[in-house]
Order: C-alpha cells, then sequence, then structure tokens
C-alpha cells in the first residue's frame, strides 16, 4: 500500500516538472545580423526590436555577449550602447534610457543615465532603473 | 493520276519542311529559359555526365562537386544540374544540393542556385541563390536565406561571410532563438 502510494506520488511530482511552462523565444528583427564566433559576440544593427514575453526592446544597435561553457554557450551579458526602449506591453510601461546592459547571470537588465519612464499616462525621469526579464542563461548551440 | 501522285507527293513535302521550323521556335524559347538559371548556355558544346570534380582548399580541407549533368561553356566554365557539393571545414563538412549552378575551375568559383539546401553542424540552409569562392571560403547569398537548427532560426533577404568565423545576414533579418526548459 505505501509502496502504491509512493509510486502515485512520485508519478504526480513527474508530471507536475514536466507541465512547467516553456519559456517562449526570444524573437529579434534588425536590418544586419553579424555572428562572430572567434570573439563569442552576435550583432544586431538597424532598426533592432527584441521581443521576449512581455517586453520589447527597441534600438540600433546591441551585442550578444556569449561564453562557451564545455560544449554549451552560455549567454554572458547583452548590450545596448546606444538610445534605448524598452516597453513592458502588459504593464503599459515604456523605459527610455541612453544605454542599457542585461546581465546573463542575473537575468536582470540595468539601465543607465537620463532615463525617462512613462507609466498610466504619467511621465517621469530617473537616472537608474532596473528590470528583471529573466531571459535563460543557457543557449545551446547558438555559436556553430 | 501521275498529276494526282504528284500532288500529294507535294503536300507531304512541304508538311514535312514546316516541321523543322516549329521545332526550332519550341528549343529557342527553352533555351532562353534555362540561361536565366545557370543550366544551359547558347555555346554549350559538350555534355558531360556524372562530372566530378574533387580537391584541396590551400588549408588542405577537402571538397568535391558532383553534377548529374554538366555542359562546358566558350568561358571553359560549366553550367551544371542536380548538383551535390561537400566542402570540408577542419574535421567536419558542409554538405550543399542545388538543382541548378554554374562552376569555374579556374577561378575556382560555384554559383548555385534553384532550391538550394546545406546542412552544417546539426544547422540546415534554404536559398534561392548562393555564391561559393572556394579557395577563400566566401560564401554570398543576394537572394532569401533560411538557417535553422534545433535552438534558432534566422531568415533574412541575403549573407555572406567574413573568414572562417564571421557570418552576416542583411535586409530583413529575423532570429528566433528557442530555450530549453
Amino acid at each position: 500500500m505505501l509502496r502504491l502510494v509512493l509510486i502515485l506520488i512520485s508519478s504526480f511530482i513527474l508530471s507536475a516538472s514536466s507541465a512547467l511552462p516553456k519559456k517562449p523565444p526570444v524573437v529579434v528583427y534588425s536590418n544586419r545580423l553579424m555572428i562572430d564566433r572567434l570573439m563569442d559576440v552576435i550583432t544586431y544593427e538597424g532598426a533592432v526590436r527584441m521581443e521576449f514575453e512581455n517586453y520589447d526592446l527597441i534600438t540600433d544597435k546591441m551585442l550578444i555577449n556569449l561564453y562557451k561553457d564545455g560544449e554549451k554557450t552560455v549567454l554572458y551579458s547583452i548590450e545596448f550602447p546606444n538610445q534605448t526602449k524598452i516597453a513592458n506591453k502588459k504593464a503599459s510601461e515604456t523605459v527610455s534610457a541612453p544605454n542599457a546592459v542585461f546581465d546573463g547571470k542575473t537575468g536582470i537588465i540595468k539601465c543607465e543615465g537620463e532615463i525617462f519612464v512613462e507609466k498610466s499616462g504619467m511621465l517621469f525621469t530617473t537616472t537608474f532603473v532596473e528590470i528583471e526579464l529573466g531571459i535563460p542563461q543557457k543557449m545551446e548551440h547558438l555559436l556553430w | 493520276m501521275s498529276f494526282c501522285f504528284l500532288l500529294v507527293c507535294f503536300v507531304i513535302y512541304t508538311s514535312v519542311k514546316k516541321k523543322p521550323h516549329d521545332i526550332k521556335n519550341n528549343n529557342s524559347s527553352t533555351e532562353t529559359k534555362y540561361q536565366k538559371n545557370h543550366t544551359f548556355a547558347e555555346n554549350a558544346d559538350v555534355l558531360v555526365d556524372k562530372l566530378t570534380f574533387a580537391s584541396k582548399t590551400s588549408d588542405n580541407d577537402s571538397y568535391s562537386i558532383v553534377a548529374d549533368k554538366a555542359y562546358k561553356v566558350k568561358d571553359g566554365g560549366y553550367n551544371m544540374n542536380q548538383i551535390v557539393a561537400n566542402f570540408g571545414v577542419g574535421a567536419n563538412i558542409i554538405e550543399v544540393l542545388a538543382n541548378n549552378g554554374y562552376y569555374n575551375e579556374a577561378k575556382n568559383n560555384l554559383i548555385l542556385s534553384n532550391k538550394i539546401t546545406g546542412a552544417y553542424l546539426g544547422y540546415t540552409l534554404k536559398a534561392e541563390s548562393l555564391e561559393l569562392e572556394i579557395a577563400t571560403k566566401i560564401l554570398r547569398s543576394n537572394s532569401p536565406v533560411f538557417i535553422e537548427s534545433e535552438k534558432i532560426s534566422v531568415s533574412s533577404d541575403g549573407m555572406s561571410t567574413e573568414g572562417e568565423n564571421k557570418l552576416i545576414f542583411e535586409g530583413h533579418v529575423k532570429t528566433r532563438i528557442n530555450f530549453d526548459q
């Protein structure tokens, strides 16, 4: 009887873990994409628009810095060196910053400089904003 | 009676004489169509079945180009049909298939067109045109390109390579990155 209960519990845990929602893909639109395997950098230029979950990130240059951990490719950071607009579609919130950096380890994007935040029709300025984007760090086979 | 016989002979002769003219017209339209697809040239003089080129680059990477049919053209190049090309990159191989192509042995460049598919390290490539400079390992495409693997897909209006380590996509570029969870 105890064995049956244990089997039932373990099968429930297994089914629950497999039913975890999958992270949606990151979709990036741009005019130019350069993959540099030697430097482990992916550069997007032109009209860049990155879509991930509720967020749209709009800029003219974006650099994805990767590093290789054995066979795996891991996301180190995403740099937005020029003016970047981060729109949270769900919260109707927009952040415009002169530059931003996403840390692959923490999953947080940090914006610095003269930042304009627009929320619910209100506009205010600040010098530092952190947003949790939660892009997974594991990016296997991104580089050939 | 003999007049009737002569009349019948004349009618048959004129009808037979007309036929080559019709065939010539059909041929010229076919030639024009093929020329656009780099499969047949006006000055093609030699037809070769199962043409194979196999050699090595200066980096000692081997390559081979096999065509079901090839026509040697005036400039010394070959217009080819049903091409299978393999290019060694270190220990790995890039395999490219195309319906049509042109290979210039002197310049060592291969221009592929019409339903191009490629495979390399789990990536698949689809393109409408592709130019490969084999000696310098430069790859170029000025038409829409689609590259896909299990984790990433890229579509663009064109692509090119810079050396062995840089891959550039241009035009309307769309990248899709899937995650393991």
